[in-house]
């Protein structure tokens, strides 16, 4: 018995060792944008190089924050991710689920051809989609930049979702439609509670894609009002002013802020739903 | 006809037809400009005409360094791509585990790891330059040397620059696959792992006998992407070294990059998204046969 | 009875209060917006962030918010909306305003970087300006800013207002005199690093702009030009292959001979180098004007006085040149009326004598009209200004040819690769002018 709880204590400690290295790999750079937004220009350069600055320069958040129109940027992205997020769901989930429950000819090259979309990079249909949505007065409004978004996180959206809905045995189905259900009731009774997962992890990826996406939508819009945050911090990026690479390191992190209280609420979410017996098991 | 569209409404087409749309309507037609545009010798602004020709394809083939930078892209994308998989595949079985054992820490864990990849790219750039500087102010190499050793030249050596380059560029992307295999993890029956146990396996074989082969679908997709993402990158070497020294990290995204926004050439930069687009589709038949998806469950 | 006199009371005192807000001329600079809220003709106007009134440093802020104020009085039936745009982002943000202009959606005035007008004037999107200028306005500017903005048939196209040049840093205390020539510099430099243990010289060696428009002048000064008259490359052909060859010879030089760090090859921005000079880490750099600026607000007094600037050493001591760059303002509204207005507004806010005085005065900007350091006290007083005004008479802006930025790219690359000894300066040359003619090939027509 005490052998066991030797062996459970040891793998524990183990972990725990594990969670420090990733910490401390992970958050070291990060640490050092924290450190650079409150460090006064003359400190940034500083030898030998110091971590914690002499003075927290918390001004330099003030300065971003009023010189510019950073609550605005960010209620954008807000705006721009959770509609992206729903219009993604909303047909990638149908999507998915075909894929998944229906067997047809061409259902491979379907996958395939979806997947290529992926594989050309925002950066080069941009050309022709700045024309394009000039023609249809799609320029510099959120909803021709929600559509993009949408159309760029769709293929993997639907990938995703489809592995997982493998995952959940066809009987499941099968059982709720002989109950009286229609296809579609199945999918959103049985299939969607089990597979919260999954859409969890979509959800974060759309979040965190769109909220860092920065050359389409500064190409694609214009008026200041509209920007999202990805775009907005570069407000502070100068060349041959005074020195501000603390002013940017400052507005980088009101920028992930956001997405950090998101994903910590999400997760909660997720743990109590998982708890709440919802995974099949 | 009632029965027709009845006939459609319980087949596949009205479940996907959603998803086609979004992606016909609003990326087919750039997507076809950009092949289109790879058959001609278009320029930006700087000429208005342009007329059909192999040519751009032929200058990309006979520029004597495409080669060259083939090499580094796939350096790049393949170790960039591997190391990803194995550190976040293991940081998501650590915190699988360490949740199921009710350690605490396991949010602030996956948390750091999600704002690496949060992080604007340019802004990784600017930091891990500050980090791998060679000046005085490197972080880095001021405690390498606090510990004894000589500086290394990160940053302005031509192999150990596609090293910190990779680095910085697995630090940032290791969460996608964490998260990923996390979630895919999950949906691994608890029947599974208790079967194999009662037939007393070991944790590394429960890895790879159970763990791994129930991943597999989703480390295919999982490879798949972070190649395709990895393929495209090109805003974290821009701004941690320019494409420098010399060639030595200009990966062909940030070929395409200049080549388009620096020098207006249309023509040749669609031509090599063109061929980007060909080997990523190769790539991805490539991994569906290795991780045999298709024995796994019908595709 | 009380009541009505109350309610009249206070309308006149709402009156009262909109009628001097409306007079007082400081409500109407905001922070999106310029001029009378209420007038008639609105301008849309892109500028960069750091040179409006909202940048993130006061002394531009106040001297702005003045010039806007006293424009929105005498002119109250124009107002302007302001679109700023990331100046750390040139080539994107160009890149935006050339797809803008050419779908018709150009604002009506834009700041357009000053090597990229002649591939605004390529496009004929920019508007001429010659009938809001006086010929003695027009000679007022410095020649090379006038050669650059001008095209072919005498048009002007852009307002040219602010300018920058590159010169040599060095520290009196370990070096006395300010070397001339490459020989000296090498020589000094690397007993530095011998002696010193730090750096003698660094520079931009890394893949960007700025070590092609910093380095370059050591090329220009011989004699060496990278492009003809109509934009053929040409820095392979003759005296000038010999020229370049020299220069990169000089370059590898620097690194071999100690005289230089290998690092240089990563110094990949004007701050890196403020770094070196914070860290104490160099003797000499070769930077740019305005960082006397940023020295200033870095280091403490006494360090700052050991710092001074000289022209940048050259293959021979009686040669010279010097980079330089700089933002302009350009028209794109093709309506007469608001073609007046726009010019009207920038001149007032930029371009006119007291304008461009008080925008460099308060920013470290070098202005671009040569009477501006006569006639300006600070500009007249101040040595540093006006050991910049001596030297900008070597000023030489980059040929703003749609080749361009594919020399630059090339020869960036070629540095680098003399630099990490990659390859040879005749090599890395070669393969630079075979790219780059290829290039040509095929945008030539």
């Amino acid at each position: 018995m005490i052998r066991d709880s030797f062996k459970v204590r040891g793998m524990d400690i183990t972990l725990y060792m594990c969670y420090f290295v990733i910490i401390a790999f992970f958050i070291g750079p990060l640490l050092w944008v924290v450190s650079l937004s409150l460090k006064t220009p003359s400190e940034i350069f500083a030898y030998p190089p110091q971590l914690i600055p002499n003075r927290l320069a918390i001004e330099n958040y003030a300065t971003v924050w009023t010189r510019s129109h950073i609550p605005l940027w960010i209620f954008n992205s807000f705006k721009i991710v959770m509609f992206t997020v729903i219009g993604c769901l909303s047909v990638s989930i149908p999507a998915a689920f075909a894929f998944s429950r229906f067997r047809f000819k061409g259902k491979r090259e379907a996958m395939f051809g979806i997947l290529a979309f992926q594989m050309i990079s925002p950066m080069i249909i941009l050309i022709p989609l700045y024309r394009y949505f000039s023609a249809l007065n799609l320029l510099d409004t959120h909803l021709g930049l929600v559509m993009i978004y949408i159309a760029v996180q769709t293929p993997f959206t639907v990938w995703l979702l489809k592995g997982f809905f493998d995952s959940i045995p066809q009987s499941l189905d099968d059982a709720a439609m002989v109950d009286g259900c229609s296809r579609i009731q199945a999918l959103f009774r049985i299939i969607l509670p089990i597979s919260v997962p999954g859409i969890a992890a979509a959800i974060v990826f759309i979040i965190v894609q769109s909220w860092s996406q920065f050359i389409v939508p500064f190409i694609l819009l214009t008026n200041l009002k509209l920007l999202p945050i990805s775009v907005g911090i570069f407000h502070f990026q100068f060349v041959q002013v005074e020195i501000s690479t603390q002013l940017l390191a400052a507005a980088s992190i009101l920028a992930i802020l956001p997405v950090i209280l998101i994903f910590v609420v999400l997760q909660r979410f997720i743990v109590q739903f998982l708890i709440a017996g919802a995974v099949k098991g | 006809m009632w029965q027709r569209i009845k006939e459609v409404k319980d087949g596949p087409l009205f479940w996907i037809l959603p998803t086609g749309a979004v992606l016909i309507v609003f990326y087919l037609y750039p997507l076809f400009d950009v092949l289109r545009m790879s058959f001609t010798d278009a320029y930006l602004f700087i000429r208005p005409g342009y007329s059909y020709t192999l040519e751009s394809y032929s200058h990309l083939l006979t520029t004597p360094d495409f080669f060259f930078m083939l090499r580094i892209t796939f350096i790049f994308v393949s170790a960039s791509v591997l190391f990803q998989l194995l550190l976040g595949l293991f940081i998501a079985l650590v915190i699988n585990e360490g949740t199921r054992r009710g350690l605490s820490g396991t949010v602030v864990t996956r948390t750091t790891v999600l704002c690496a990849w949060i992080l604007p790219g340019v802004v990784i750039g600017i930091i891990w330059r500050m980090l791998l500087s060679g000046s005085p102010y490197g972080v880095v190499n001021y405690l390498i040397e606090r510990v004894g050793f000589n500086k290394l030249p990160f940053l302005f050596s031509p192999s150990f620059a596609l090293v910190s380059v990779i680095i910085a560029n697995i630090w940032r992307g290791t969460a996608f696959t964490m998260i990923l295999q996390y979630a895919g993890l999950q949906k691994i029956p608890p029947e599974l792992y208790e079967a194999a146990r009662v037939d007393g396996a070991s944790a590394s074989q429960l890895l790879r006998y159970v763990v791994i082969p129930q991943l597999r679908s989703m480390l295919f997709i999982n490879v798949v992407l972070i190649t395709i993402y990895t393929f495209n990158t090109f805003d974290i070497i821009i701004a941690l070294t320019g494409g420098g020294p010399a060639r030595s990290t200009e990966v062909i995204a940030l070929n395409v990059y200049n080549t388009i926004f620096k020098f207006l050439d249309l023509g040749t930069g669609a031509a090599i998204a063109v061929i980007l687009l060909f080997i990523n589709l190769v790539m991805s038949l490539v991994y569906y046969r290795f991780f045999r998806v298709e024995t796994e469950v019908e595709i | 009875m009380k009541k009505v006199r109350f309610i009249v009371m206070a309308l006149l005192l709402c009156m009262g209060v909109i009628l001097n807000t409306g007079i007082a001329g400081a409500e109407w600079v905001t922070k999106d917006r310029l001029g009378n809220p209420d007038a008639k003709l609105s301008l849309s106007w892109w500028v960069v962030t750091g040179n409006y009134h909202e940048s993130p440093h006061e002394s531009r802020n106040v001297a702005w918010n003045r010039l806007y104020s006293s424009w929105a009085v005498k002119h109250p039936n124009v107002k302007i909306d302001i679109t700023p745009i990331p100046g750390g982002k040139i080539n994107e943000t160009m890149m935006k305003l050339l797809q803008a202009a050419a779908v018709g959606r150009a604002p009506d005035m834009a700041a357009v970087d000053s090597f990229f007008v002649p591939r605004f004037v390529l496009a004929k999107t920019l508007q001429p300006l010659n009938e809001f200028l006086s010929e003695e306005e027009i000679s007022d500017f410095w020649k090379f800013t006038q050669d650059v903005v001008t095209d072919k048939e005498g048009n002007i196209r852009a307002l040219w207002w602010n300018t920058d040049m590159r010169v040599l840093y060095y520290r009196k205390d370990l070096v006395p005199t300010p070397p001339r020539t490459w020989d000296e510099l090498i020589k000094v430099a690397s007993n530095i690093s011998k002696t010193e243990g730090i750096a003698g010289y660094v520079y931009n060696g890394a893949r960007w702009e700025g070590t092609m428009l910093d380095n370059i002048a050591m090329f220009w000064a011989q004699g060496g030009r990278l492009l003809d008259e109509v934009g053929k490359p040409i820095f392979n052909e003759g005296e000038n292959r010999e020229y370049m060859l020299d220069l990169f010879r000089f370059l590898k030089r620097t690194v071999d001979s100690g005289a230089s760090p290998r690092r240089v090859v990563d110094i990949k921005s004007y701050d890196d180098m403020n770094a070196e000079v914070k860290a104490g880490a160099t003797a000499m750099f070769l930077g740019g004007n305005w960082q006397i600026r940023q020295l200033r607000e870095i280091l403490s007094p006494e360090e700052f006085k050991k710092w001074d600037a000289a022209l940048i050493p050259q293959k021979t001591a009686d040669i010279a040149s010097t980079g330089t760059g700089g933002w302009t303002f350009g028209i794109f509204t093709t309506d007469p009326v608001r073609q007046r207005e726009a010019f009207n507004f920038l001149w007032a806010a930029y371009g006119s004598r007291n304008a461009m005085a008080t925008a460099c005065e308060a920013a470290g900007y070098l202005p671009t009209r040569k009477s501006v350091y006569q006639d300006f006290s600070f500009f007249k007083a101040d040595p540093w200004n006006q050991k910049w005004a001596e030297m900008l008479k070597y000023g030489k802006p980059r040929p703003g040819f749609p080749i361009y930025p594919t020399v630059s790219e090339h020869l960036q690359i070629a540095i680098g690769a003399v630099l990490t000894g990659i390859k040879s300066p005749e090599v890395a040359l070669d393969d630079a002018w075979t790219e780059v003619l290829r290039e040509y090939e095929r945008i030539k027509d």
